[in-house]
């Protein structure tokens, strides 16, 4: 990589991150001024711009205390997923009218309401699957989606299943199957040795789901109910998984039901009023 | 070979390869029609084609209608449509020749009528051609039953229709016909190699165009 | 065997010190800092770690930071101690020293056990 090319996709990663223009202007030039004069590779020198970038935006916010992160305060997240003013109308019927919502790196969003007031249809505009009459969508980086029913091939075992998502992020067989079997066992169940899904019951069907959504560590996790048929010990798990998540720094949007997850997560939006609420938990 | 079209491709004959009954059906259907009209030579070579067409479509159609459910999250996964179509087909390609081999070797082994070089010919185009139309009329069909159904129309009015008319020359098998029909009669015949080789050609090109301009709309269907 | 080189995270937890140090000599810009830093024999810093240690330190008010126009390319931020820093200097100096006692100690002990 040139420099021209590294310092323009530090630019670029320091606005992201929101860093003020002036601060981001200075970072650049200090940088470029380096490099100048060591006549080094950026890459080795400074490493890849969004890290040099995140690093300097972290050094920029004040800490608290030097020890451990408080959570309290986050430099403003990345922007993973953004809608605005969606509309979308099935077979005459209004399903979204005008919903607006942020997902941020470093942020699990639930998002809630009723049966059949668009949470699954919103969940598809964002993943890709369907387009939205109106309003416009945002997603940067890769998702990772895991539908409320299906989505799994019958006939192929977990870990077929692993390899062949897995491959399409670029995973190696070996790695693909690793990181599948991980977040199985993350989930309490141990995927190496099941047999098809076909022949899975229901709550295993939806760990494998959530852990071929998960495959390959993705920027963006949308998850429609994905803890529907899971046991009270595997619902915990999943949970205690989606947090993890988001406190290593990823994005997940998760359509629930469940009351206590309202309280841990970072925003809940709430459909179904016809217009989509943002709070902080 | 490009690593996603083998990827894909296996997945697909793994997840085919555990249906072990239809597996079982697909090979006995041509089988069954051969044999049912083993007396007459040129019959049961003829119905052996029919069958091959009906089970090379058949499968692919099913191939094609399987993978809609997960099509569309392994895009979102990162593969592309052109990767996940072109896997898919390759892969039910290389069954239904694997298919073909087999029944090639059956007429060497058995010699009804006609040289196994022209019979193998009009059974490798026939499977081609079949895989194309079942993944086209996959493309198109919207669930399992019309899609069943078309193929019962397309195949089957082949075997209805004048073969001497021009609405023959219109359905994807009017090659598989033509070539065993000079299979059949031999160098004397008035089927036209020519003529045969370039309808199977115009029939693939025509299902690629079919699968092409299909995965070109769903593909269209993704925002930034 | 592999050995592990452990100096990088070593310097992980003194280049902030190091740099006050440097800096109680008079006012510097990074790449200069740098460069002195490899003479003494802690090998190339790389950017990545220094300038994010550099504006800590700034954001932290133990250093204040100057633009200065360049010589033919992009201006220089040259940083100083400020007297805030020179006191965290001092501290972290005795603290550190304390420190590296308590680490020599260790790898005294067992050594003279031979």
């Amino acid at each position: 990589m040139t420099a021209a090319t590294w310092l323009e996709r530090l630019a670029h990663e320091l606005d992201a991150l929101g860093v003020p223009a002036a601060d981001a202007a200075a970072i650049v030039v200090e940088a470029e001024s380096h490099l100048g004069e060591a006549a080094a590779d950026p890459l080795a020198s400074f490493g890849p711009p969004a890290g040099y970038a995140r690093l300097m935006a972290d050094a920029l916010a004040p800490e608290p205390s030097a020890a451990g992160t408080a959570g309290s305060v986050r430099a403003a997240g990345r922007v993973r997923a953004r809608a605005v003013a969606v509309r979308k109308r099935y077979r005459g019927r209004t399903v979204l009218d005008g919903v607006d919502l942020t997902v941020r790196d470093g942020e699990a969003v639930l998002l809630i309401g009723p049966n059949g007031c668009g949470k699954s249809t919103l969940l598809r505009i964002l993943a890709g699957l369907v387009r939205p009459d109106g309003g416009r969508v945002e997603v940067d980086g890769a998702v990772g989606y895991a539908p409320q029913h299906g989505g799994l091939v019958a006939q192929l075992t977990p870990c077929e299943q692993f390899v062949l998502f897995g491959r399409a992020r670029g995973l190696s067989r070996e790695a693909a199957v690793r990181d599948g079997c991980r977040v199985a066992d993350q989930l309490g169940w141990d995927a190496a040795r099941a047999p098809v899904a076909d022949a899975l019951s229901g709550g295993t069907r939806q760990k494998l789901s959530v852990a071929l959504a998960a495959l390959g560590a993705p920027d963006l996790l949308l998850l429609d109910e994905p803890y529907q048929g899971l046991d009270l010990d595997s619902a915990q798990r999943f949970w205690e998984l989606l947090w993890d998540w988001r406190d290593r720094g990823r994005a997940a949007l998760v359509v629930a039901h469940a009351a206590d997850a309202i309280e841990r997560a970072d925003a809940v939006v709430e459909l179904g009023g016809a217009v989509a609420l943002r709070s902080a938990a | 070979m490009s690593p996603a079209l083998v990827t894909v491709g296996e997945m697909t004959l793994r997840a085919l390869a555990r249906r072990r009954a239809s597996l079982a059906l697909l090979i006995a259907l041509p089988l069954a029609f051969y044999l049912a009209r083993h007396a007459q030579p040129w019959q049961a070579v003829r119905f052996l084609g029919v069958g091959l067409a009906w089970a090379a479509s058949t499968v692919a159609l099913f191939a094609a209608l399987a993978a809609r459910e997960t099509e569309p999250r392994l895009r979102i996964g990162g593969w592309s449509w052109r990767e996940l179509v072109a896997g898919r087909v390759v892969a039910i390609g290389l069954l239904a020749l694997l298919l073909t081999a087999g029944y090639v070797a059956l007429v060497a082994v058995d010699e009804p009528i006609g040289t196994t070089g022209s019979l193998a010919l009009a059974l490798v185009v026939t499977a081609v051609t079949g895989v194309g139309t079942g993944s086209a009329l996959g493309a198109l069909a919207p669930r399992e039953l019309e899609g069943a159904l078309l193929l019962f129309i397309v195949a089957g009015m082949q075997t209805v229709v004048d073969p001497e008319g021009t609405a023959a020359k219109l359905l994807p098998f009017w090659s598989t016909r033509e070539l065993m029909t000079r299979a059949v009669e031999g160098s004397a015949s008035s089927a036209s190699l020519g003529a045969a080789l370039a309808h199977a050609t115009a029939t693939v090109v025509i299902c690629g165009l079919v699968l092409a301009a299909a995965t070109w709309r769903r593909g269209e269907g993704k925002p930034g | 065997m592999k050995t592990t080189d452990q100096r990088p995270a070593w310097l992980r937890g003194v280049l902030d010190l190091c740099l006050l140090a440097l800096l109680d000599d008079g006012e510097a810009y990074g790449y200069e800092l740098a460069r002195r830093l490899e003479e003494l024999g802690f090998g190339t810093i790389p950017g990545g770690s220094l300038y994010p240690a550099l504006l800590r330190r700034e954001k932290l008010g133990h250093l204040h930071a100057e633009w200065r126009a360049g010589d033919g390319g992009p201006g220089r931020k040259y940083y100083a101690l400020t007297p805030a820093g020179r006191t965290a200097l001092a501290q972290e100096r005795i603290a550190w020293r304390a420190f590296a006692g308590s680490v020599e100690a260790a790898l005294a002990t067992t050594e003279a056990r031979r």
